[in-house]
């Protein structure tokens, strides 16, 4: 089976307790069920009576042995109820209607062979007994959805279902029992008897019966077929009805094919009593397997319930991915998130690739027809759309919650990565500022104190001009020192030569009180060195008093720079601050002291 | 004396090569950057290289990084780094090898009449020469207990001059005083700096300077 991309509607109505109507099922397939329920349960509680009316002469099979009654009976009252517990807790998918459908084609050959019961109850069991086999083939076709997939199972069903309703409305219309040769159960009545053609009636009858044959076969192949083209879990529930219809489909086949070899039906004969017996087992079967499909189902929806409640109780992130892959027992199982833009981050916002279904499942969760997330599993991840439904509904607080909170954490993600550029593109600029000044104006500075010393040369030394010149000279010299200072000041060049601690020290050197130094000559990523150095500079740039005091320690330790300075603190602090939030530090700022930690990534 | 001349800039190079050529020494070469100048300084059999200390490619200090390449294919060549860093730090990178004939000059200097020629004239003798701003620098950190407030101010004039790499014999023409008179303060200098070093040897400067540049009186807790 190749796995789709499947979508989890928000549409799905949310998960109710069983039992209450116009919940799961639909109101008018709620009520046929219950109908249909009683008559099942009436006509096994008549059958009682029926059966202890019925003389020796035997006109059904229960009557003749207690085990077959037992048969009989059991597997339509199982049939019957597993129908109802289908339609109830799975919903209106035809599995549970059909179910009980068949439960009272099975149980019809009672009321057909009532002794002395009424003509019209006979005759209509007549009618519905032969759509058995229409029904289970109409199973095998389509289970566990509504439509068959294929065309050719479509065909299958749709004309096993037209031919026999052909088949048997045309008989009752031509057939008087009492002149069947080959009548048993029901040689009196037939309510519906317009003209009676026995040779026709006897054409009609083979060809309902070759039908039977070539439809049960054609649907017990076809259940099994369906079965093998499944993989992992999918196969596995299917199995469990799937098979019995096969089974079923294939024991009415051989009905068929004994009652054309055999047409004397009689359930003293050995092969006749086998074959029913073996019809009413498969049909126990396929009874059993819808119940125990529901009831797995349960267990599936219990937890999904209980996942609702994990969520509900501890709403951090990653909750669902991790109560999701506990549910689906897949540890690989991951739940992205979309953003607006169409990108897609995990739980913590970290950008992911946009799911596709090249290797895992892909599960979409849709709101308002626009896919907010989705949950990737393995493909052999036990997920029906059932419980996908379900997943759904119970999630869906959890998948906003979480989607809400990993787009506020990718655009935060986004900020600090656009903090960090903006910080980056500000040194850079900083930098190739320091490098104009020392290419730009100092060179030129330097040539003109270069001309101003060769027209000093040029004039004799007491002169006005050469005053002038010393003059000029000095003010050259001055203008680079300051100029070196301002560069300095834009771009500390030694820091990202000689690293912090000579430049810790060159900042020392200029304050105008003590300043106590620990630090390691250990080398740093330069924009963690810088933003340590930009920390020492502003603290003690704070105040020209002596505060009495100040230490600067420089340490490191996993990973993270950490700088201190006791005794001065920076008057304004919000520059350190957006330049070391942006690297993912920290900075604490106190009345005479701040400390930064900062990561060396 | 044969001296090569390595700097980025055609204005400041042309500059310290008319500076040079005036005072009569020889320009046997120029270069612009530090491969140049290492090549040209093995081919042209120079006395002295001055470096820029800014060259490409990184513009931030291939001139030390030339200059120490220089001195051990070459020991004999002195070199003069011109700089515009105050730190200490460059210098004592610098002469911290073999300060015999290595000199660290700011580079606002180079211009100052006779500076240029009487540092290539003090390499020559074997000294060495750190830019005086550099140790004022370094003598006017403020420091909690210093030593150095108990120097006298001549004693403070010396050590200023021996951090500034000047033999005893130049320290005593510049503070015209005996040559023994020099030697007595050094002596004097070290005992109440607590410094060990041979107060006769070359790596005095060294040893001044990382004294200077240490939290004085803290000894150990300098990088």
């Amino acid at each position: 089976m190749t796995e789709r991309r499947r979508r989890l509607p928000d549409g799905s109505p949310p998960w109710q307790p069983p039992l209450a109507f116009g919940g799961r099922g639909s109101r008018s397939a709620t009520w046929t069920s219950t109908v249909l329920t009683v008559f099942c349960v009436v006509v096994t509680l008549a059958s009682a009576a029926v059966l202890r009316q019925t003389p020796a002469a035997e006109t059904t099979y229960a009557a003749g042995s207690p085990w077959l009654a037992a048969v009989q009976l059991s597997a339509g009252l199982l049939l019957c109820g597993a129908g109802l517990l289908w339609v109830l807790l799975r919903g209106p998918a035809p599995v549970g209607l059909t179910l009980q459908l068949l439960a009272v084609t099975w149980l019809a050959p009672l009321w057909a062979g009532w002794w002395d019961g009424p003509a019209l109850v006979r005759s209509l069991a007549m009618l519905v007994a032969p759509f058995d086999v229409a029904l289970l083939v109409g199973l095998a076709a389509t289970y566990p959805g509504r439509r068959a997939r294929t065309t050719a199972a479509r065909a299958l069903a749709v004309g096993t279902y037209a031919a026999t309703a052909v088949l048997a409305s045309g008989l009752v219309l031509i057939r008087d029992p009492f002149l069947d040769l080959y009548c048993w159960s029901n040689c009196t009545d037939n309510v519906f008897l317009l003209t009676p053609l026995p040779g026709l009636a006897r054409a009609l009858q083979i060809a309902g019966l070759a039908v039977a044959v070539l439809a049960g076969s054609a649907g017990a192949v076809l259940a099994v077929r369906r079965l093998q083209r499944r993989t992992g879990p999918a196969r596995e529930a299917a199995r469990l009805v799937l098979l019995p219809v096969s089974l079923a489909s294939a024991a009415n086949a051989g009905y068929a094919l004994l009652l054309l070899l055999e047409p004397a039906e009689n359930p003293s004969r050995r092969a006749f009593a086998a074959v029913f017996l073996t019809r009413g087992l498969t049909l126990t079967l396929l009874a059993a397997g819808g119940i125990g499909t529901v009831a797995r189902e349960q267990r599936t929806r219990r937890r999904v319930r209980r996942l609702a409640q994990d969520l509900a109780a501890a709403p951090t992130p990653g909750t669902l991915q991790s109560v999701l892959r506990g549910l689906l027992a897949d540890d690989g199982a991951e739940v992205v998130y979309r953003l607006s833009g169409g990108d897609y981050v995990d739980a913590s916002g970290c950008p992911v690739p946009a799911p596709t279904t090249r290797s895992l499942a892909v599960t979409e969760i849709v709101r308002s027809g626009r896919p907010v997330a989705a949950l990737l599993h393995d493909r052999a991840a036990n997920m029906t759309d059932e419980v996908l439904q379900d997943i759904g509904s119970a999630a869906r607080l959890a998948v906003d919650n979480e989607r809400l909170r990993a787009e506020l954490l990718a655009e935060l993600h986004r900020l600090q990565r656009s903090r960090t550029r903006i910080v980056q593109v500000t040194d850079e600029t900083r930098r190739q500022l320091e490098r104009n000044l020392h290419d730009g104006a100092q060179q030129r500075l330097l040539a003109l104190a270069f001309e101003v010393r060769r027209a000093r040369t040029a004039v004799p030394d007491s002169s006005a001009a050469a005053e002038a010149l010393d003059a000029a000279a000095d003010e050259v010299r001055a203008a680079l020192a300051e100029l070196r200072e301002l560069a300095q000041g834009i771009y500390p060049a030694v820091l990202e030569q000689a690293g912090l601690n000579a430049a810790v020290w060159g900042l020392t050197d200029q304050a105008p009180w003590p300043v106590e130094v620990r630090a390691s000559a250990e080398r740093f990523p330069h924009a963690a060195e810088r933003a340590a150095y930009l920390v020492v500079a502003a603290a003690l740039d704070s105040t020209i008093e002596d505060p009495g005091g100040v230490t600067v320690v420089v340490t490191s330790e996993l990973g993270m720079l950490r700088v201190e300075v006791t005794g001065a603190a920076p008057k304004d602090a919000v520059a350190l601050y957006d330049r070391i939030e942006a690297m993912g530090g920290r900075v604490v700022v106190e009345e005479q002291s701040v400390r930064a930690d900062i990561p060396c990534e | 004396m044969r001296v090569v001349v390595a700097d980025d800039s055609l204005l400041v190079r042309q500059g310290v090569v008319h500076i040079l050529t005036d005072a009569g020494l020889e320009v046997v070469g120029e270069a612009q950057d530090a491969d140049q100048a290492a090549q040209v300084a093995s081919s042209r059999q120079p006395d002295a290289v001055v470096l820029d200390i800014r060259m490409p490619p990184t513009f931030t200090d291939e001139g030390i990084v030339a200059a120490q390449r220089i001195r051990s294919s070459r020991p004999d060549v002195c070199v003069l780094v011109l700089s515009e860093y105050v730190d200490p730090q460059y210098a004592m990178q610098l002469i911290s090898e073999r300060p015999e004939g290595v000199g660290y000059l700011l580079k606002e200097r180079v211009f100052d009449g006779a500076v240029l020629v009487d540092a290539l004239r003090r390499l020559e003798a074997g000294q060495t020469v750190v830019d005086p701003a550099i140790v004022s620098r370094l003598l006017a950190r403020p420091r909690r207990r210093d030593p150095v407030q108990t120097l006298s101010q001549r004693e403070r004039e010396v050590l200023q001059l021996v951090a500034e790499g000047l033999s005893n014999r130049s320290i005593s023409t510049r503070l015209s005083v005996t040559e023994r008179t020099v030697e007595a303060h050094i002596r004097q200098i070290f005992l109440k700096l607590g410094l060990d070093d041979d107060p006769s040897s070359h790596r005095r400067v060294l040893a001044v300077l990382a004294y200077l540049r240490s939290d004085a009186g803290a000894p150990g807790t300098s990088g």
